[in-house]
């Protein structure tokens, strides 16, 4: 069997969903840095999709969206522009959604960006990537990260997440056009991780790269891919026009 | 109210945007069917809520990723809830399948809803899935629609792991074959 069937055997059943659980978590991480891999996925996950549309229909709980709605009541970094050009449309739908969690939300989230990011041009906040969220969780992103373009540095701030014992937090990024993940520092405290941007960097290579935070053992992966899945996810994006122009 | 291949396009070109009305549009026409796939997969209410939550925030936060020329709007979709599910059915005890026969009903080959570029590819791939024996398109199926682990399906058919590995593998490239994609 040659190493492309192999990959392609692989793929195929983890788009059929065969794969134990321990295998499935492996090929996630392998995946973001594998071209080859994620091609085949992809092409695996369009010629199996019709059998996805054959799903019964099913109604699920009304009060689900409003859960969904609160969960995304923290602006996302771009919409801190759109939201200052339209702040009366904001309000209407903002009333739509559940009022007090939403509004609650939105003010931490604009306390974040004032104190926090002020200075910087591209931001980030980093979500759980998966499994449930706790409710300071939801309200809150796990870390705030944030890009100064001229010269390029990234700073990463916890902000509810926690340390543990014997592990570390390691930050990444995964731009386009880079096949793998690239590791920016470690994040061993509660103290906020400065690091120069990995060099050579274009801006434009920075809007939209996905940030992730993988959890490693004490000082950080030793073989400069992270050693598990990642824990927390985010994207850069633009908080003002300039900055916007800039990386574009 | 169902949304046209096109409108389901643009509604996710908006919520990209960062427009919640074009996202509780989208909620309305697609929450249904994503719901349905995860359900079945799941087996429980209760996480299948907990995970279709998370499949819509994870439509809100990366609607800009969605790239028209590369799947139809339904399958994007699909393979984000599709995938959450798995991966949560994968990570907790699911429903013993032993107990619960009835779940593992295949579903049809027909879907009333479906448009016409829809049914013209899955008349495409039963045909290429007709092409198995009948045992072994019935654990594709499984598989596909349950989420089964060759574990799973080995101590259903009393057969060893790496022999349905070997089938499903072979299987799969039967299909891949036959479809010439």
């Amino acid at each position: 069997m040659t190493e492309d069937e192999d990959i392609d055997g692989l793929a195929a059943e983890y788009v059929l969903g065969s794969l134990d659980p321990s295998e499935r978590a492996a090929l996630h991480v392998r995946r973001r840095g594998d071209r080859a891999l994620a091609d085949a996925i992809g092409a695996w996950e369009r010629r199996l999709a019709p059998l996805s549309w054959q799903a019964p229909e099913v109604e699920p709980p009304a009060h689900l969206f409003a859960g969904i709605l609160q969960k995304i009541a923290t602006p996302r970094p771009a919409e801190v522009v759109l939201l200052r050009r339209h702040a009366k449309r904001w309000r209407g739908i903002a009333a739509a959604a559940t009022a007090v969690a939403a509004c609650l939300s939105l003010a931490v989230g604009w306390f974040l960006y004032e104190r926090i990011v002020e200075p910087t041009r591209l931001v980030a906040e980093l979500y759980r990537a998966a499994g449930t969220s706790t409710a300071d969780e939801i309200m809150h992103p796990a870390f705030v990260v944030s890009v100064q373009l001229d010269p390029c540095a990234i700073t990463a701030r916890p902000v509810t997440a926690q340390p543990r014992p014997g592990r570390n937090y390691q930050l990444w990024i995964m731009r386009q056009g880079v096949p793998a993940a690239e590791p920016l520092g470690v994040l061993s405290g509660p103290e906020a991780l400065t690091a120069p941007c990995p060099a050579p960097i274009a801006p434009t290579t920075l809007l939209n790269a996905t940030l992730a935070v993988s959890q490693e053992p004490d000082g950080g992966s030793t073989t400069g891919t992270p050693t598990g899945p990642f824990a927390f996810l985010g994207k850069l994006m633009a908080i003002d026009r300039a900055a916007d122009e800039k990386a574009r | 109210m169902p949304l046209s291949r096109q409108q389901l396009i643009e509604t996710l070109g908006r919520v990209a945007q960062g427009d919640r009305a074009a996202f509780a549009a989208l909620y309305q026409a697609t929450s249904l069917k994503l719901y349905g796939i995860v359900v079945r997969i799941l087996g429980r209410r209760d996480l299948a809520d907990e995970v279709l939550q998370e499949v819509y925030v994870r439509v809100w936060q990366s609607a800009a990723d969605y790239d028209p020329a590369t799947s139809s709007p339904i399958t994007w979709l699909a393979t984000i809830a599709r995938n959450r599910a798995l991966d949560e059915a994968k990570r907790k005890t699911m429903v013993s399948l032993e107990e619960s026969p009835h779940l593992l009903q295949l579903p049809g080959d027909d879907d009333p809803s479906a448009n016409y570029e829809e049914m013209e590819e899955r008349r495409r791939l039963y045909a290429c899935l007709n092409t198995l024996e009948p045992e072994k398109k019935e654990i594709v199926l499984l598989v596909y629609h349950y989420g089964l682990t060759r574990e799973q399906i080995a101590r259903r058919l009393n057969r060893p792991v790496p022999t349905i590995k070997t089938w499903l593998r072979r299987s799969l490239e039967q299909i891949k074959a036959c479809l010439g994609q």
